[in-house]
């Protein structure tokens, strides 16, 4: 297993505006109704071949996803984001995608870094490439928000061994291979870390790549809160030890 | 006795008595039946005869019977939680590749001029 940084500046980067139809995006969407729109308005600027995975939402997320020309699946039942993504990963693979990619659903991440993301699977031959806000830009994000992802940061090195800045980050990419490696078990929060834990299992070569995380209170309000770090942490050793 | 011992030996060992009971008639709760028919039945004893537990306690080297009971019982609630975790995690999987099988099953391509020319599913991969 090999890290390897992707570029540091953005403007050096000679990247498609479009990626190819052989990346797959993934979508996990909860109660997203009012959000997802926009966010697969900008995404089908950049993904021809989308999957949304409603998450059992009762709000209305799968007719908006199904206004645009994207997959949808849907939960009948909420299991968490780790299980939403896994069923997309699984649905793209089973549907011949080379690259599969995830992303937030709440207008978080910057679709134009999905090709910054493809370009450093290809340039550096590995198979996973990993969004990072903290070598990136995450304009507007709380103090008290920095410095609980910093902390996940070292956890994630001391219980996983991989050194990564970023470790909760929703917007990665994986080659075909690397995907088959992911299985994701742990349906809710806590499957950021295991996604980690399984690439650092693999032995497969993975990359950082700076990227855009964009706060706001809407963003704020809905996405993880710093209390969930410790039911993050308290979920992972739990599964170690009983496991 | 004591008015605790009059209450909890007769009770223990009805239990004991019942698991038995449903032991022998379903041969697949036979070894369930006779692990809680010999956990009731220790009950009645140790709380009946308080000198045995005090005796095996001594025995072991741990002092006060009390103990023994207190330090097993720790040991088999923690076996207990961890049992009770595995088979947890175990239904949570069962369920989690139930409920995605369905969305697998059930996916849809949307978008109102795309969905004329609407790309087949392939699930033979």
């Amino acid at each position: 297993m090999r890290l390897v940084r992707g570029p540091q500046d953005k403007s050096s980067v000679v990247s498609p505006t479009r990626l190819p139809e052989t990346v797959w995006v993934v979508v996990a969407a909860f109660r997203e109704a009012e959000r997802l729109g926009p966010v697969l308005n900008e995404l089908l600027t950049v993904a021809s071949n989308v999957v949304v995975v409603d998450d059992g939402s009762d709000d209305g997320t799968s007719d908006v996803a199904l206004r645009f020309p994207v997959w949808v699946l849907r939960h009948v039942l909420n299991l968490g984001q780790g299980a939403a993504l896994q069923t997309g990963i699984h649905f793209a693979l089973r549907q011949g995608a080379k690259y599969v990619a995830t992303f937030d659903a709440d207008g978080q991440h910057d679709p134009r870094d999905l090709p910054r993301l493809y370009r450093a699977l290809i340039d550096n031959d590995a198979d996973f490439a990993l969004g990072s806000r903290f070598i990136g830009a995450s304009p507007g994000i709380p103090r008290s928000r920095r410095l609980v992802l910093r902390a996940g940061v070292w956890f994630t090195r001391l219980v996983s061994g991989i050194k990564v800045t970023d470790t909760h980050n929703g917007i990665r990419m994986f080659t075909r291979r690397g995907a088959e490696r992911i299985r994701i078990t742990l349906n809710r929060m806590a499957h950021a870390s295991e996604i980690l834990d399984q690439i650092a299992q693999s032995g497969l070569r993975y990359v950082e790549v700076p990227v855009t995380v964009r706060y706001s209170l809407e963003t704020l309000s809905k996405g993880q809160r710093n209390r969930h770090a410790l039911a993050i942490a308290a979920a992972i050793l739990g599964d170690r030890l009983a496991t | 006795m004591t008015v605790f011992q009059w209450i909890v030996v007769p009770l223990a060992t009805l239990l004991a008595v019942y698991q038995v009971r449903i032991a022998f008639r379903q041969r697949a709760r036979l070894v369930p039946g006779m692990v809680w028919a010999s956990v009731f039945g220790a009950i009645a004893v140790c709380v009946g005869r308080p000198g045995i537990p005090n005796q095996l306690a001594h025995w072991l080297g741990i002092g006060r019977g009390a103990d023994l009971v207190l330090y097993s019982t720790a040991v088999l609630l923690i076996l207990a939680l961890r049992w009770s975790y595995a088979r947890y995690r175990y239904l949570e999987q069962v369920h989690t590749a139930l409920v995605r099988e369905l969305a697998l099953e059930r996916a849809r391509f949307g978008g109102q001029v795309a969905r004329d020319a609407q790309p087949q599913a392939r699930k033979s991969a």
